[in-house]
């Protein structure tokens, strides 16, 4: 098999999680107890034999780079290839992926792989590339953009990228999905694409491309040959505080949990912390949560994600809640649909709560 | 090469006979502990928060599991390009392979690792105990006494004093006396199996002791008396943390146990006790699930009741199950409505639905043991205190 080149996007400006991202790059926002959500897109790539894979950074990466380290855990530290983070050069940052491409445009020059496969790093599944770049060959594909069926309902969603295609697959018609409703093939954020066209997209400047999905994607339709392959597992990408709450809520359902860490062996991995165990006491009482290494558990906690490190103290209840790691909650403390960042501190006696569709959410390294 | 002061060699090849189905496979510090840990990753993080990163590891009995699992020593953060962790298995001679003949021959047979890097000391630990201990603190007060040897002692209850070596010491803590596992006991003062050794001394000692031919070659019954007859500078070290030699059924779970209680602080980000992780979701309790005193980790999903128990990576334990007092390793699946009691259930094991294993009477003396990959068949019901294994025991 021809090798692929992995691309990852770590900011990106029409994904917004307000103080969730604030000191973080949405690639590095916590997710699911213990992920950061780039341990998905990494884990894939690595899972899927791709072994050089750049980062593109542009603002509030320390987080990040701390979190990715040397690339370890997902065995990326290599010596041929491996994890190389792309910052923005001093004087121009980027704000649109393709100037964000055109800027490390010489790292996917003198790259030796044949495909590109680029991806947002907020994209929240088991996926195997190998597959679909065995589709994006035997089809001869330009472009192979990943979809999957998802209902649009009134078409409320806005900005997505939804796709038609013929018996073959191929991509017959694209477009923003302003106006689209009910069941649409909607775009993951994934592509593949040949390298040395890409490359040549990103050098002419006479194409006057300045955003992916538009100029290169939904122009070329007519005249480049586009696949799309569909993605049939568990997805979620991350765009609002809102839907971030609704999809770690979906981890609580065991099918979903399957799709993505169970699925044919394909590991997902992350920054080892060396927690302890999580230790639950004689007064604890937790139903339908998951809970982390390194948690201490003496209160009630329902329907909730525990990270690393989290403490719960006596007569505490956490319900329909998000903690991250090393947060505290105080004595006899109530929290109804809250997401508290890392280090977050509850004391005793406090009452908060938000609700589904708008959690109540606090700032890094609060006392409240 | 830089020159460094003290390097640890770390006896690993335990069989382990006292632990029954448990070390049928696998060596003894290979074994499963507290959740997340195997037994040698506490002295294998001691060495690393000792700030000790060349560490030798003899293996010799079953040691496929244990090789794997230290790998590179990257969890423990010794993969180091001097020094690191590296596994010695038995030496293997033109003549043929020769297994050690005692502590100390294990030691003599690898002196080729020791001269190979320019050291003063040599720690020596067993890699089957279960304690948080800084060695560079015990290296400082060896190199001040200007001690050939070191060793660490911890007074035990006198009722258990026959089982280790035991010494006495005066004021000073020149050690006067040193028994082997005595049948009376002279103090209560036992010996936790870490010795710090002058390299010169030990390297002598270790050549002398092999020409005896009368000499079982182990440091407790040879080497430490030897020198203490021959006059060497021999010091005790008084460690007062929590310690436990976990070499029988009863000790290994009472050890486990001692961690739900806080005997043991697992959570100091200071001392981390460093373990190879696997890439797992964090632990699921279910709507039905109920989990009491105890300690669960990655990959565990939980619809049952688990109380006063400690369970490893991938333990489910199915809806109505009850699991109580009780010891279970990773990858083990409790069906609906088993109930398991006063009972170390060991790795990959399939306990059937509406299975009974062991009762709430057993207590420490009577616990049940589940041998490695072993099935149980639904509703099978399985007395206190008896062993389930495998029929073709790898003696």
């Amino acid at each position: 098999m021809n090798k692929a080149l992995g691309i990852i996007f770590t900011n990106t400006d029409d994904k917004e999680l307000g103080i969730l991202s604030a000191g973080r790059t949405l690639a590095s926002v916590p997710f699911g107890g213990r992920y950061r959500l780039i341990d998905f897109t990494l884990s894939n790539m690595a899972n899927s034999g791709i072994t050089n894979v750049g980062v593109i950074t542009r603002s509030n990466y320390q987080s990040l780079m701390r979190h990715l380290g040397s690339g370890k855990p997902w065995d990326l530290s290599r010596k041929n290839g491996g994890l190389r983070i792309l910052p923005p050069s001093f004087d121009k940052a980027y704000t649109t992926r393709w100037e964000a491409l055109k800027s490390s445009a010489s790292f996917i020059r003198f790259a030796d792989e044949r495909y590109v496969v680029l991806s947002d790093g907020d994209c929240v599944c088991n996926f195997d590339f190998i597959k679909a770049l065995a589709f994006h060959e035997e089809h001869k594909s330009d472009i192979t953009v990943i979809y999957r069926k998802k209902d649009l309902g009134d078409g409320n969603e806005k900005n997505k990228l939804c796709f038609v295609t013929d018996g073959d697959g191929r991509v017959v018609g694209a477009a923003k999905s302003d106006k689209s409703c009910g069941v649409q093939n909607v775009g993951t954020y994934m592509y593949i694409i040949g390298r040395e066209l890409f490359v040549s997209l990103l050098e002419n400047d006479d194409l006057n491309i300045t955003d992916f999905d538009k100029d290169v994607i939904i122009r070329g339709v007519s005249d480049m040959r586009i696949f799309g392959y569909e993605h049939t597992g568990y997805f979620a990408s991350i765009d609002s505080v809102a839907n971030y709450y609704r999809h770690s809520m979906e981890l609580l359902d065991r099918n979903n949990c399957a799709m993505l860490f169970y699925c044919n062996g394909a590991d997902i991995y992350t920054k080892v912390r060396d927690s302890a165990p999580c230790r639950l006491a004689a007064s604890s009482s937790v139903k339908n949560s998951i809970v982390a290494d390194g948690c201490v558990i003496k209160g009630r906690v329902e329907n909730s994600i525990l990270f690393r490190g989290v403490k719960i103290a006596e007569e505490a209840v956490v319900k329909d809640s998000i903690i991250f790691q090393d947060a505290e909650v105080g004595e006899g403390s109530f929290l109804n649909c809250v997401i508290l960042d890392k280090n977050v501190k509850i004391l005793d006696s406090r009452m908060l709560s938000g609700h589904q569709t708008n959690p109540y959410v606090i700032g890094k390294n609060c006392v409240i | 090469m830089k020159k460094k002061e003290c390097i640890a060699m770390l006896l690993a090849g335990g069989q382990g006979t006292r632990l029954y189905s448990l070390t049928n496979k696998i060596a003894k510090p290979a074994v499963s502990f507290g959740s997340k840990y195997r037994i040698i990753d506490f002295t294998l993080s001691n060495c690393s928060n000792s700030g000790i990163t060349t560490v030798g590891v003899l293996t010799q009995y079953q040691p496929l599991i244990l090789n794997e699992y230290i790998g590179s020593g990257e969890p423990w953060d010794l993969d180091r390009a001097d020094g690191g962790v590296h596994v010695l298995p038995p030496y293997q001679a033109k003549k043929g392979g020769e297994w050690y003949k005692g502590t100390a021959n294990a030691i003599y047979q690898n002196l080729h690792f020791l001269n190979k890097y320019d050291s003063d000391h040599v720690l020596i630990l067993s890699g089957d105990h279960i304690y948080k201990m800084d060695y560079s603190a015990m290296l400082r007060e060896h190199i001040r006494s200007k001690a050939d040897c070191t060793i660490a002692v911890i007074d035990v209850p006198i009722e258990d004093a026959s089982r280790f070596g035991i010494m006495d010491y005066d004021d000073d803590r020149i050690i006067t006396s040193f028994e082997e596992k005595p049948a009376v006991p002279k103090s209560n003062h036992a010996s936790m199996g870490v010795y710090i050794f002058k390299k010169k001394s030990l390297v002598t000692e270790l050549i002398e002791d092999e020409k005896d031919a009368r000499s079982s070659n182990d440091f407790g019954k040879n080497i430490i008396p030897t020198m203490l007859k021959k006059g060497y500078r021999m010091c005790a070290y008084e460690f007062d943390g929590y310690w436990k030699d976990v070499g029988t059924v009863a000790s290994l779970w009472e050890a486990n146990m001692d961690l739900l209680v806080g005997k043991l602080e697992l959570s100091d980000q200071s001392f981390k006790i460093y373990s190879r992780n696997e890439p797992l979701p964090p632990c699921f309790i279910g709507e039905e699930g109920e989990v009491v005193n105890s300690l669960v980790t990655s990959g565990c999903e939980i619809y049952g009741t688990v109380i006063n128990s400690v369970l490893s990576e991938k333990v489910t334990v199915a809806e109505g199950a009850i699991v109580e007092n009780s010891i279970v390793m990773r990858g083990t699946i409790i069906g609906q409505n088993a109930s398991l009691r006063y009972a170390i259930v060991d790795e990959d094991v399939t306990i059937g639905d509406g299975a009974t294993i062991g009762d709430e009477n057993s207590g420490k003396g009577r616990i049940t043991l589940i041998g490695r990959g072993m099935e149980v068949e639904g509703g099978t019901e399985i007395k206190s205190g008896s062993i389930f294994e495998k029929e073709d025991r790898d003696e």
